[in-house]
């Protein structure tokens, strides 16, 4: 039997007792509370912004202008250093909306992030060299040559190089969606749906390092460094289409699962800001902020969030 | 018979009390009416779990219809605009501070070969920052008396501000550089820009009880379409928070030996990122119905956090030496500190709202 409530309220689905009571009900309100995931592609110009931090170890020039302590200098690290994939943004969504017969319009929220995430833990051994013009007989040119922190004759030592990067950001998305429903499939209704999302985000990347000679156990030659980037409320906005079915149970509520493609742009306002710090038995011996070097104090970057997503949710 | 697998009977169950737990916490209304739908739902071959909950969900609703002498679902949805107005003086204050007192801050060293005194900086001036609200929230009475209606609310609310230039004073600055070097820059005073940015967000899953005054309004007024309602509510804020400080001063020349142009710069940022304290909120609203399920509100806060947050320092400070060829730091301090602060102050909030009642 198809339970009367339902039946009175969507005529078409009354001719058929086989047939399964309509997922929303003609003219009925609804909420849906729902967590998923995005599937993004990062694209190359996002990828290179972000990683900018982790070029200081593959091979970038890095410049440290203290007066008593001038010098140029290569790190390269054995395994690149390279920010883990992850496509992956999870959330959760509620969403009010009405159903008018076939038709749905809703208005929802989604939040994703909130909980930080580790990045890139790594341990390499790394080479550390000076890019001077160095002499034996008169390293006055060559502070980290002097200092022992490279071998005289070559400008170059083995380092192991410790690093961690941890990340935090939340995602805001306030959606005003369309929904309609197209067939009867496997007990459940098929809904084609048509959403729009204004985007507020926020993010921290922290890169923390520590690097010293292979050839001592101890921390008397070591370069140590943070480095940064931030940025907070952009803004951006995200389009997303899905098929929605939304499986009729045999209680109060009804479950659904949507699979989709989406296309989204955040400018993203980024400060970045760190510094590095060369110790020498326990003290800094010269210290260099990224300004000194190619890494941007402020970077602007659009982030497309183009990808696929997932969601299963409840219906009320 | 309707065929269901086990897997997806339990994934149904499991769903099924995720929404309870929901249900029971923010929209309990919405039980109160599905009664009517379940005593029209005997289904097939399933009938001894429906009917448990059929009836204890009946109960409630009698319960809930002899407390508010009506049946049926009293939810709405809001939507508004909401500024939020809080003063910022305090915090041009602090990041002021942070250049110009304070041991361990950037400027004022306390290394005596490179040394700062406080800058003539004028006086602070106070002003006010909006931050706007999107705002999804629903409420029902659940309780009346003679002179009350008590309401529950729940709501997500979500606080943005757009760049803020917190501050930005023009100040000399008389810095000492006693290296054996550069004994001839004592005394040397830069003109100095100090610009403060700021940028707030947060995210707060907020409660709220209400007494509403609306039968009060019928006895006195005549008609409960315009009354008021008083609330208490508390929930979890997760607080974002960016202040970009930056100093630089003008390039000038030192003719005295080998010495020639200098400039002080110092860039540093104050983060919280999703950090999470307790927010509080004491509210008056009044509110105008339009029709049976139309209304109106406006609504007037005073919010109060509770909690700390982690505030991220990160930034240097330097003295640059510009030479014909090159440039070179006689000096680099940087800073790169982790506190536990409180994040915001108590801030006022306005809330326009469009109600619909279901």
């Amino acid at each position: 039997m198809v339970p009367a409530a339902h039946a009175q309220q969507d005529v078409e689905n009354t001719v058929a007792s086989t047939v399964p009571p309509a997922a929303v009900a003609a003219d009925s309100w609804y909420l849906d509370v729902a967590i998923g995931t995005d599937i993004l592609f990062w694209d190359a110009d996002l990828k290179s912004a972000i990683t900018q931090a982790e070029n200081s170890f593959n091979g970038s020039e890095i410049n440290v202008n203290h007066s008593d302590f001038k010098t140029s200098m290569y790190l390269v690290s054995a395994k690149k250093v390279k920010r883990a994939a992850t496509p992956f943004m999870p959330g959760i969504h509620f969403r009010f909306g009405k159903a008018f017969g076939k038709h749905a319009i809703d208005l929802g929220l989604g939040v994703s992030g909130l909980l930080p995430t580790s990045s890139i833990e790594m341990q390499s051994s790394m080479l550390l060299e000076e890019y001077r013009i160095c002499n034996p007989s008169n390293l006055t040119p060559c502070p980290l040559a002097r200092l022992g922190y490279v071998e005289d004759s070559t400008a170059q030592k083995d380092y192991i190089l410790t690093l961690t990067m941890n990340e935090v950001y939340t995602l805001i998305a306030p959606t005003v969606g369309y929904s309609y429903k197209t067939m009867q499939l496997l007990d459940g209704d098929l809904f084609a749906r048509a959403s729009v999302s204004f985007l507020a985000m926020s993010s921290k990347q922290r890169i923390d390092y520590l690097a010293y000679p292979q050839s001592t156990t101890t921390t008397t030659h070591a370069l140590q460094g943070v480095l940064e980037s931030t940025q907070t409320s952009d803004i951006g906005f995200k389009v997303a289409f899905s098929g929605l079915w939304n499986y009729y149970t045999l209680s109060d509520y009804q479950l659904w699962l949507e699979l989709g493609i989406t296309y989204g742009i955040v400018n993203m306002n980024r400060t970045v800001n760190g510094y590095g710090s060369i110790i020498y038995n326990d003290s800094i011996a010269a210290s260099y902020s990224h300004s000194d070097n190619e890494i941007a104090w402020q970077s602007s970057d659009t982030f497309y969030l183009t990808g696929f997503f997932i969601n299963a949710g409840v219906r009320l | 018979m309707r065929k269901t697998s086990v897997v997806i009977k339990t994934i149904q169950q499991l769903w099924n009390s995720i929404a309870r737990i929901f249900i029971t916490f923010f929209v309990s209304s919405m039980i109160m009416q599905k009664p009517a739908l379940s005593q029209e739902q005997p289904a097939k071959g399933n009938d001894q779990q429906p009917a448990v909950h059929e009836t204890t969900e009946k109960k409630d609703a009698d319960k809930m219809a002899a407390s508010t002498g009506k049946k049926g679902i009293t939810v709405f949805l809001s939507a508004g605009f909401h500024p939020g107005v809080f003063d910022t003086s305090s915090y041009q204050k602090n990041a002021a501070d942070n250049y110009v007192y304070g041991s361990g801050r950037l400027i004022y060293t306390t290394d005596e070969a490179f040394n700062a005194v406080k800058p003539a900086l004028e006086s602070y001036s106070g002003g006010f920052a909006v931050m706007s609200d999107l705002p999804l929230d629903s409420w029902l009475s659940f309780m009346q008396s003679a002179y009350f209606i008590y309401e529950f609310d729940a709501g997500i609310f979500y606080q943005m501000s757009l760049p803020v230039d917190l501050y930005q004073k023009t100040a000399y600055l008389p810095y000492e550089n006693k290296q054996a070097p550069h004994v001839n820059l004592t005394s040397v005073t830069y003109p100095s820009v100090i610009k403060v940015t700021e940028q707030n967000n947060s995210l707060s899953l907020m409660t709220n009880l209400y007494l509403n005054l609306k039968p009060l309004s019928q006895q006195y007024l005549g008609t409960g379409a315009f009354h008021f309602k008083v609330g208490l509510g508390f929930g979890p804020v997760w607080v974002n928070r960016q202040t970009d400080v930056s100093l630089l001063t003008s390039l000038v020349q030192v003719n005295t030996g080998t010495d020639n142009d200098y400039q002080l710069d110092s860039r540093y940022s104050q983060v919280i990122s999703s950090d999470l304290v307790w927010g509080f909120v004491v509210s008056l609203a009044s509110v105008y119905e339009i029709g049976e399920r139309h209304l109106v509100q406006i609504k007037a806060g005073y919010n109060l956090y509770a909690g700390t947050a982690d505030l991220t320092t990160l930034g240097y400070f330097r003295e640059l030496k510009f030479t014909s060829a090159d440039y070179e730091t006689p000096y680099h301090q940087t800073i790169d500190t982790v506190e536990s602060i409180k994040p915001l102050n108590s801030h006022l909030s306005i809330e326009l709202a469009y109600g619909y009642r279901l």
